[in-house]
């Protein structure tokens, strides 16, 4: 799935849940499910819709209604407990005391067996056609068996239309978190890493609020609807999410993962509503598996599970603040779920002020701290390639130039001795000026300059040391540089810790550039990174930040059967 | 091949290409000397290179690498200046601080005719000067990578150096003191043998694979 077809199918469900909603507000009503009757001078249950709420709290068909609303159907009789009796200090002669007198209920007020109250048909009709708000039923045998000692009524609370119209406070708060959180995150103000995905981000963090009002109708098939528009509106921003980690083995079990837990959203959303008496922690499982949906792609974005690469110098400060990012945006949609009572603020609301806080007071200094360092270190990078270019440019320019004079006068003179000295620290010179900068670098491109490392480096391998290339193309200067930067500081690697034959490849297309060096040496050590930086060695960092600067990927690994992996791939953008 | 040689006939007119103006000027006198040399001019830049040649007759131009920050190594890839067949481009010999097989391979490969490292011995510069102008080739640094080493006898190297020094088949008879029959009979094998289209191949083979190891002297 593309990023225009996500962003796409995530806005079309915001807004259809939008939709939806506002119709219902409009045109729709509560549905408590119950349908009256008058018969025999009262009401009588006549139809329960199936899956309602209130046939799951046990409303049957022919239920007398004893009470609806605040209106009494029946008069009950009024039962009183006697006070209790006071006790005398007991006996102690007496092995057991004697037992407590059980108290007897007596009657204080009303009729002695529960009778009707007399209406006309058009009262009850009336009532019958009323919004439910509460109701109370009783079976014929109930009313017989009622008692001091029984009561075997139904009671029934509906949120009703009151309830029904609660909902509405849901809407301003999604509407918010939909328009302000695309353009918050679109403008690119919270991070420029999720500008892409604005669109995804908001609809799952909106679409749970959006859909509130349709869990309020007490509808059975609109609260089973809003519960699967609910978890397919997690999937654009969950994919989104999958295509941010880093490894193809990680993405496709997340991606499983992700398939499982819309699966057990979506049944366990029919099940609150088809089961009855549904036990509360169903509720709360579905919430955490709808939830999980974006939060598990997150988090696994967020790290990487691989922790072998995680210690090889690929994590940098800048990859850790998106991976704050990621998991931030992963989780929101939990919060905006658990945001199901009127007034539909918290806890979504507070877990925004709690990012705007901690991206106010921690993300952000410490993001600008992050940025000025990596300016610095780029800055001192270029400086000090500018320095040495210019250094060998002065030498070459200046002193080897006159040296040469020097030498063929000397020659002129007859002075052999003193020219072929004057030859001698010319060869130092120049061997100074390729240290600095190789000027086959500038002159005819990285391959050549890998050729003639290579055979420097085979006298100091005391092996073989070889090297494949195929480049038809150059690639743009500063990419040279660093890829031959790269390639010194893998191979003085490999000649320090590794074993020959060492294989350099180069391949340049027009595409782009890749670059690998193998070594038979036993490889490097997973925690190779860490113990390097601590011992005061930053080659492989860099390695890294020259990578990084080119927008190039660096992989340092260790073959299974032993030998270090360097391979360094920069494409054309 | 050898000053006197030489001698009598016309004198080898040379551009010199230098960014260094002391150098150049040093290098212009010290040609300029030469019995047999001619400077037609000197240059410190591609440009004033191209309108040099195009205003005067040049037979051989000295070209450095390092023109600033420019590299003389362009002048040899960008397509002849007029392209008028009959005013061909003159012979190059890069002349560079850079004793890197690279820049040797480089030029080799783009069609210079020699490579002489500046603080040579100047015989050795007016050795390249002459084989180029003569059509042959010099290098002083041998271009490339050793490539596997060809069988060949004492004769053939005979045949091939002098080849390489621009010598046509009735000269390298006289040379050798044996018929331009078995001249053309040598060359034929070797073409075959060695999978050869041309004598500007077997040349440039056997300077980048190190036949020849040492020119030889006169």
């Amino acid at each position: 799935m593309t990023e225009r077809a996500r962003a796409t199918v995530a806005g079309g469900i915001a807004v259809t849940a939008l939709v939806l909603s506002l119709a219902m507000l409009l045109f729709g009503s509560y549905e408590s499910g119950v349908r009256l009757r008058v018969a025999d001078g009262g009401l009588v249950v006549e139809y329960v819709v199936r899956y309602s709420q209130a046939d799951r709290d046990g409303v049957r068909e022919g239920m007398r209604v004893v009470q609806i609303n605040d209106t009494f159907l029946f008069r009950l009789p009024q039962y009183k407990y006697p006070e209790p009796i006071e006790q005398t200090e007991p006996d102690p002669n007496q092995a057991y005391p004697s037992p407590m007198p059980v108290p007897t209920p007596f009657l204080v007020s009303g009729p002695e067996r529960p009778t009707a109250v007399i209406m006309s048909d058009d009262a009850l009709t009336r009532l019958a056609s009323a919004p439910i708000d509460r109701l109370t039923l009783a079976t014929d045998r109930d009313l017989e068996l009622y008692s001091a000692d029984y009561y075997g009524f139904v009671d029934v609370g509906y949120p009703g239309q009151w309830g029904f119209s609660q909902g509405t406070s849901a809407l301003l708060p999604g509407l918010a978190l939909l328009l302000l959180g695309t353009w918050w995150l679109g403008s690119g103000r919270a991070s420029d890493s999720l500008r892409s995905l604005a669109i995804p981000a908001a609809s799952a963090a909106a679409t749970p609020l959006l859909v509130a009002p349709l869990f309020r109708t007490g509808s059975p098939g609109w609260i089973m609807l809003a519960g699967v528009i609910m978890v397919v509106a997690m999937i654009p921003l969950a994919l989104a999410l999958v295509d941010r980690i880093e490894t193809e083995r990680d993405r496709q079990l997340v991606v499983i993962g992700i398939a499982i837990l819309a699966a057990v959203g979506v049944v366990s959303g029919i099940l609150v509503v088809t089961v009855p008496s549904i036990d509360s922690h169903l509720e709360d499982l579905r919430w955490v598996t709808v939830g999980a949906i974006t939060l598990l792609p997150g988090l696994a974005a967020a790290g990487p599970i691989d922790l072998e690469g995680f210690r090889l110098a690929r994590i940098t400060s800048g990859k850790l603040l998106r991976s704050t990012e990621l998991a931030v945006v992963g989780a929101t949609p939990l919060f905006s779920l658990g945001t199901n009572v009127p007034p539909y603020i918290w806890p979504i609301g507070g877990w925004l002020i709690a990012i705007a806080l901690a991206a106010r007071f921690t993300v952000r200094p410490l993001a600008r701290l992050v940025t000025r360092a990596q300016l610095q270190r780029d800055l001192i990078v270029a400086a000090t390639e500018a320095e040495r270019a210019r250094l060998a440019a002065d030498i070459h320019d200046e002193a080897l130039q006159e040296l040469t004079l020097l030498v063929r006068r000397l020659e002129t003179a007859g002075d052999t001795e003193g020219a072929e000295l004057g030859r001698t620290v010319a060869d130092r010179l120049r061997a100074i000026c390729g240290d600095l900068r190789l000027p086959i670098l500038d002159d005819l491109g990285v391959g050549p300059a890998l050729d003639w490392l290579v055979l420097r480096i085979e006298r100091l391998a005391g092996g073989e040391v070889r090297l494949e290339r195929t480049d038809g193309t150059r690639p743009p200067p500063d990419v040279e540089l660093a890829i031959f930067r790269v390639a010194q500081e893998a191979l003085a690697n490999a000649v320090k810790h590794g074993q020959p034959p060492i294989v350099v490849r180069y391949r340049a297309t027009d595409s782009g550039v890749s670059l690998s060096i193998d070594d038979a040496g036993p490889g490097i050590a997973a925690d190779a990174g860490v113990a390097a930086e601590q011992g005061g060695h930053f080659g492989l960092l860099n390695m890294q930040q020259r990578a990084e600067q080119i927008g190039a990927i660096l992989d340092i690994r260790r073959w299974p059967s032993g030998g270090t992996h360097v391979a360094l791939e920069w494409r054309q953008r | 091949m050898t000053p006197s040689e030489s001698a009598g006939a016309a004198p080898i007119r040379i551009a010199i290409v230098d960014d260094h103006p002391v150098l150049r000027e040093g290098t212009a006198a010290l040609l300029a000397a030469q019995p047999g040399l001619e400077v037609a001019g000197v240059a410190a830049s591609i440009d004033e290179a191209e309108t040099l040649v195009r205003s005067t007759e040049v037979d051989v131009v000295l070209l450095d690498i390092r023109l600033g920050s420019d590299s003389g190594l362009r002048w040899l890839t960008s397509p002849d200046g007029d392209g008028d067949p009959a005013h061909p481009r003159p012979a190059v010999v890069v002349l560079t601080s850079y004793d890197y097989p690279q820049y040797a391979e480089a030029a080799l490969r783009l069609g210079a005719s020699g490579f002489v490292l500046k603080t040579a011995p100047i015989a050795e510069l007016l050795d390249a000067i002459r084989r180029a102008a003569a059509g042959g080739m010099a290098f002083g640094i041998r271009p490339g990578r050793a490539g596997s080493m060809a069988r060949l006898s004492e004769r053939e190297l005979d045949v091939i150096r002098l080849v390489v020094d621009g010598r046509s088949n009735d000269e390298i008879a006289a040379r050798l003191g044996i018929g331009a029959k078995t001249v053309e009979s040598h060359l034929r094998r070797l073409f075959e043998r060695l999978d050869i289209a041309s004598r500007t191949e077997l040349a440039t083979r056997a300077l980048r694979e190190g036949w020849l190891e040492v020119p030889p002297g006169p």
